[in-house]
């Protein structure tokens, strides 16, 4: 149990973040707008974008082990399942990259549902054995299925992205600022998803699923279409991880990645959004300052995993909210409001 | 009119009968009590009712429609919601969230409502916390509304769990032992609540109980299993008189 002055402080702390929340937002992005024209070069560019990618794919991890509980070391197969779907298409078929992207986030989900339906009944150890599984089978697959992976040569000069003949590259921080985009709303569809019956129902699920079958949610039809989100946010950062590389092979997709995104989520808090992006932060950032320890990279994940299961398995930000139940606002109201007024005029009219 | 109808319900595991020809009805508006020994299929007839569970043999009737067969979901859809022998709410959730659970499958919007936050959604999510709000403030829950569901005390979050089944506008409510681990002052509380919401707000009840005394304080009819097969049942005094019940809790020759 908490003691009071714990939750006294965070219920300060909590007060003092939705009192200002509209500040701190602007905050953030201010923040987010501003770094890349302080970062020294290019090779931060790209710290920063590997950052904001490895918070997507810890949203998109979020679904699954977050809000449902359920444990998935195979996400480096959707990330790659998406990877090479983008970069086939700008390759071989000269396709503009937000339709290859998306393209990649369908294959992605569609592989969502292959591993999800024939797992629906596994939990805990034995689901993330399976996934380890499925990791391995898509590395293989990409590894040997030549003639659209390039096979072991992988697949080469991967183009940046462009739109009206716009490049979004390094130099003009628009690849940056493309990925800030797709990290922010793909944060939003998750917290909009998190806060409403979807939230509620994969909350059930991942609490008591007997209970949640008993409530009449369709518990069955919830985890697809959790694994196929899941899949498919890890697909479409999966893109603009191939384009950021613009060289891809089976090796850029093993288990390493995947043991990354869920070290993400262990370490900043699964179940919230926050968890993920303090989690990438540390953990993207870490080995590039410590270059020295590069080698012993995943010693340390291994030591830390295990000092927050013992310390803090909520991990880092991840906490019960102190303050009370708060209706879905923000967007809604405004719109409701406007809605009002439209329907106001017409009724004088 | 019977509410529900229960003929030859018959449940083998292997060679085990967990349920051996039971018939028996609740009538609307009823608390029936289903008493037994420990191992005497209790439960199991709720699963059977619940749908978890498909039987080998009967019917179960509900307001006309066959049951067995069908899927859980299906069943609570029809008004049938139930408790659990050892609880299980949703502890990690506010109290709130809990009763909106229930009103879950009454709350109607897509993905795509939710994630364009369009009027549908502000709309039922407004109404179903409303409608929660109060459903909780008429039964003197309202002050624990934000409470999360794990930080109550223990008969509260029995009774949550009752409320919980209630908020899915259930019409027969099936409470697997409401008054496990509870003291006499809780579970006389209990016995009045459930009291209540049969007699003021027309909730039927099947209630499977092994504290005598909520049992023969709160059930208008009673029904005695022992291994699987019906050995009484009758009104709550008769039931205490009943030799054959005597003997199966307690033991003894004739």
């Amino acid at each position: 149990m908490k003691n009071k002055k714990q939750v006294n402080r965070l219920n300060k702390f909590e007060t003092f973040v939705s009192k200002n929340k509209v500040l701190l937002v602007l905050l953030g992005l201010a923040v987010l707008i501003i770094a890349p024209f302080v970062v020294p070069n290019d090779y931060f560019m790209r710290v920063l974008c590997v950052i904001l990618m490895y918070c997507t794919f810890g949203f998109g991890l979020n679904i699954l082990l977050g809000e449902m509980g359920l444990m998935s070391l195979g996400q480096a197969g959707f990330v790659g399942a998406g990877a090479f779907t983008t970069a086939v298409l700008l390759t071989t078929l000269k396709w503009n990259f937000i339709p290859a992207t998306l393209c990649g986030a369908l294959v992605a989900a569609i592989l969502g549902l292959i591993i999800g339906l024939p797992t629906l009944r596994l939990h805990g150890s034995y689901l993330a054995i399976v996934t380890i599984g499925f990791g391995e089978i898509m590395r293989t697959i990409f590894l040997n299925w030549t003639s659209v992976t390039g096979g072991p040569r992988g697949i080469k000069s991967i183009p940046r992205p462009s739109l009206f003949g716009l490049e979004f590259n390094y130099a003009n921080k628009g690849f940056y600022f493309l990925i800030v985009l797709t990290t922010i709303l793909v944060g939003l569809f998750c917290a909009a998803l998190h806060k409403s019956k979807y939230g509620r129902a994969f909350a059930t699920i991942k609490q008591d699923e007997l209970a949640a079958t008993l409530m009449g949610i369709e518990t069955t039809r919830y985890k697809v279409i959790g694994f196929m989100l899941s899949a498919a946010i890890s697909g479409l950062m999966g893109g603009y991880y191939a384009m950021m590389q613009r060289y891809i092979d089976s090796n850029s997709f093993i288990s390493d990645m995947s043991v990354m995104i869920v070290s993400c989520l262990v370490i900043g808090g699964a179940g919230t959004l926050r968890g993920p992006v303090l989690g990438a932060i540390l953990l993207v950032s870490f080995p590039e300052i410590f270059r020295d320890l590069q080698d012993y990279r995943f010693v340390f994940y291994g030591l830390i995993m295990i000092i927050m299961m013992v310390v803090r398995p909520a991990g880092l930000l991840g906490w019960d909210s102190t303050l009370p139940y708060q209706l879905p606002r923000s967007l809604s109201e405004r719109r409701m409001k406007s809605l009002k007024k439209v329907q106001e005029k017409g009724d004088t009219d | 009119m019977e509410m529900l109808n229960v003929k030859d319900l018959t449940i083998k595991f292997g060679g085990l009968v967990a349920v051996d020809h039971l018939n028996f009805n609740v009538k609307k508006g009823e608390i029936v009590s289903l008493i037994g020994p420990n191992g005497a299929g209790k439960t199991t007839v709720f699963n059977l009712l619940t749908g978890l569970y498909t039987p080998t043999e009967g019917s179960i009737v509900f307001e006309g429609k066959e049951l067995s067969g069908m899927r859980s979901q299906d069943i609570v859809k029809l008004g049938i919601a139930r408790t659990f022998q050892n609880i299980r709410v949703y502890t990690k959730l506010r109290v709130v969230e809990n009763i909106m659970v229930g009103s879950h499958i009454h709350t109607d919007y897509n993905m795509l409502d939710a994630i364009f936050r369009t009027k549908r959604f502000y709309q039922q999510e407004k109404e179903k916390y409303e409608a929660a709000m109060a459903f909780l403030e008429s039964m003197h829950f309202a002050e624990k509304a934000d409470m999360y569901a794990g930080s109550l005390p223990y008969a509260d979050m029995r009774r949550l769990e009752i409320l919980r089944a209630m908020a899915s506008n259930a019409k027969l409510l099936l409470l697997d032992e409401p008054a496990a681990g509870m003291n006499p002052q809780e579970s006389e509380e209990l016995v009045q609540f459930i009291s209540k919401i049969a007699r003021e707000d027309g909730y039927t009840i099947l209630l499977i109980e092994h504290d005598m005394n909520v049992v023969m304080n709160v059930a208008d009819r009673i029904y005695v299993l022992d291994y699987g097969k019906l050995i009484a049942d009758g009104l709550p005094a008769e039931i205490k008189t009943n030799p054959k019940v005597i003997r199966a809790y307690l033991g003894g020759n004739q």
